[in-house]
């Protein structure tokens, strides 16, 4: 399936793009701070019963009270505040969504506020319909809709995004080239550097193919080059005949 | 020498420009923008708006993908921190309080108005007939709820309760009544149809519950436990449902503008509406937990229902007149 983007326009008018989150990975963010809030709320419940358990001789109606009282708002937290919260003051992310590097952000690419945030964690209630937890509208709105957003995204104007790499990978012209060093002269027409990436990242990655495999897209490649390029040879060996048309560009 | 393509003289021209903004995002994305040295944070904006000119070339020209992604991504993660959230201020809290919120409650006057009507016609009506046959109360609720409820009211006010239960109470207040404020702001996005219901049925159960307990003759405790909280409690309820009717006629009317802007537009106004629902009835839950239960005379409680009236009134129909100020939309 094709990568799904968003073209964010900075206020110095630069498009730049994000991948936007596919279904399948928010589904799965979603699980792990379901399974937060679980265990958290079960440590919860575990800690007080068992201090209502031991204190029981003493003053059981003041223990038993107050546990109730603290349980009671310890699930009102973690069902409305538990998002919000970690939204706030993880810029968008929550711990599942951390874990599977996605993003919430405003769809024109500004900074996302406290009201935008509130309001897209309000509608969570929405999204699961009729069975608690379980956002089945949640995510058959958000399968239909083409930017996977859930009726909480909608209102709100957020996307969820995939974060951007932390390692950035610089861009890296060196070529594995043999010991040819032959060029290909005097050529009618020249690649574009999009063709000539497709043909640098092949000779780097060729000897990670098997050798079956390489020689036909190695074939494959060339024939293609050869056409745009009107170059009259046959290709007895395309891979130097790739090699010597990629040393030919350039200055 | 190998030759060089043109992507490869862009990179090599402004590559240790890149690589300065590079280590300042790493720099950031570990330790945070505050450990940036004075130096660097003026460096860091200008940049990020050279790279930014470098993308707009590097696309001009078509060059190499890897080039793009490279310069996107960098972009990318400088916009995130340059245009990071903004951190809460105590004026802007202030003025949120101060004039956004009671402006933005009367502006909306019409759906405070559908909601208070749909929830008290129900209520009175369910009142009424139960009022006069408590027994068909038993039609709408279950008799173990109200027999629970009649041996509620029945005893009246001869025991402080302690503490503890009080607290309990409070926080059981909290967990039910904000919930409910939450559920009928959120329904509002069908159409307005889930808010209704809400709206609708909490008139006809409550107007049952309290049709029955004055029926079979305990009305004066139950005037006694609910004067006090009645006024937040009230007027947080419609305001949750005013803002959940705001959503869906939001989404069923959006005007000259696509829906999406409309909904844009009207963010502050439904957070607004909810966030008033939530500390209203957050206010009138510990009210409930403490004071409604009390042994204190009829006429305290009756002191605090004057004192919050009061409060409603001047906070969202006379201090907006005041604070006059141009409102977006």
């Amino acid at each position: 399936m094709k990568e799904r983007t968003i073209t964010i326009e900075t206020p110095e008018k630069i498009q730049f793009v994000y991948s936007i989150s596919e279904l399948g990975t928010r589904i799965a963010a979603y699980v792990l701070d379901l399974l937060i809030q679980t265990v958290v709320i079960l440590l919860v419940f575990f800690l007080l019963l068992g201090g209502t358990i031991y204190s029981m001789s003493q003053d059981d109606d003041l223990i038993g009270n107050t546990s109730k009282a603290f349980f009671l708002l310890m699930v009102f937290i973690i069902r409305w505040v538990y998002f919000v919260l970690f939204e706030v003051i993880m810029e968008g992310q929550s711990p599942g969504k951390k874990a599977m590097r996605i993003r919430v952000i405003r769809s024109n690419g500004e900074a996302l506020d406290f009201e935008t945030i509130v309001l897209r964690n309000l509608l969570r209630v929405v999204d699961s319909i009729p069975i608690p937890l379980i956002p089945v509208v949640g995510a058959f709105v958000a399968m239909m809709d083409s930017k996977s957003r859930r009726l909480g995204d909608i209102v709100a104007d957020t996307i969820v995004v995939h974060e951007i790499k932390f390692d950035l990978k610089e861009p890296d012209f060196s070529v594995k080239l043999s010991h040819d060093r032959g060029r290909m002269e005097n050529l009618k027409a020249k690649l574009n550097e999009n063709e000539l990436y497709i043909i640098r990242r092949f000779l780097n990655e060729r000897t990670r193919l098997k050798a079956g495999r390489e020689m036909e897209v190695a074939l494959k490649l060339a024939q293609q080059v050869r056409e745009k390029l009107k170059i009259q040879e046959d290709i007895d060996q395309p891979i130097s005949f790739l090699e010597r048309v990629y040393r030919e560009h350039g200055s | 020498m190998e030759a060089k393509t043109k992507s490869e003289r862009f990179v090599q021209a402004r590559k240790d420009m890149w690589e300065s903004l590079r280590l300042t995002l790493l720099k950031i994305s570990k330790r945070g923008l505050s450990s940036l040295k004075e130096q660097e944070a003026a460096e860091f904006p200008r940049l990020y708006r050279m790279v930014c000119t470098d993308l707009a070339e590097a696309k001009m020209l078509k060059l190499s993908p890897d080039v793009l992604f490279y310069l996107n991504d960098m972009i990318g993660q400088a916009h995130k921190h340059l245009y990071s959230f903004p951190s809460l201020r105590m004026s802007s809290i202030k003025e949120f309080f101060r004039v956004s919120l009671p402006q933005i409650a009367l502006k909306n006057w019409v759906f405070l108005i559908i909601a208070a009507v749909t929830f008290l016609v129900p209520y009175i009506i369910s009142f009424a007939i139960i009022v006069n046959d408590p027994e068909s109360a038993k039609e709408l609720i279950p008799e173990k709820i109200l027999n629970r409820m009649a041996s509620a009211y029945k005893e009246g006010f001869t025991e402080e309760r302690s503490t503890s239960s009080k607290g309990f109470m409070v926080s059981y207040y909290i967990y039910n009544n904000v919930s409910i404020d939450f559920a009928c702001f959120a329904l509002g996005i069908l159409l307005g149809i889930g808010t209704l219901y809400i709206l609708i049925y909490n008139g006809i159960t409550l107007g049952a519950i309290s049709g029955y307990i004055y029926g079979i003759g305990y009305g004066d405790n139950f005037i006694h436990f609910v004067t006090a909280h009645s006024v937040f409690e009230l007027t947080g309820l419609i305001l949750s449902g005013a803002s959940g009717l705001l959503l869906g006629y939001s989404i069923i009317n959006a005007r000259k503008y696509s829906r999406r802007d409309w909904l844009k537009l009207q963010k502050t106004n439904l957070f607004t509406l909810v966030a008033a629902a939530a500390i209203l009835t957050f206010l009138a839950a510990f009210i409930e937990g403490v004071i409604s239960p009390s042994l204190l005379p009829y006429s305290f409680k009756t002191g605090v229902a004057i004192v919050s009236l009061t409060f409603v009134i001047l906070y969202f129909f006379i201090i907006p007149i005041f604070t006059k100020r141009p409102t977006k939309i």
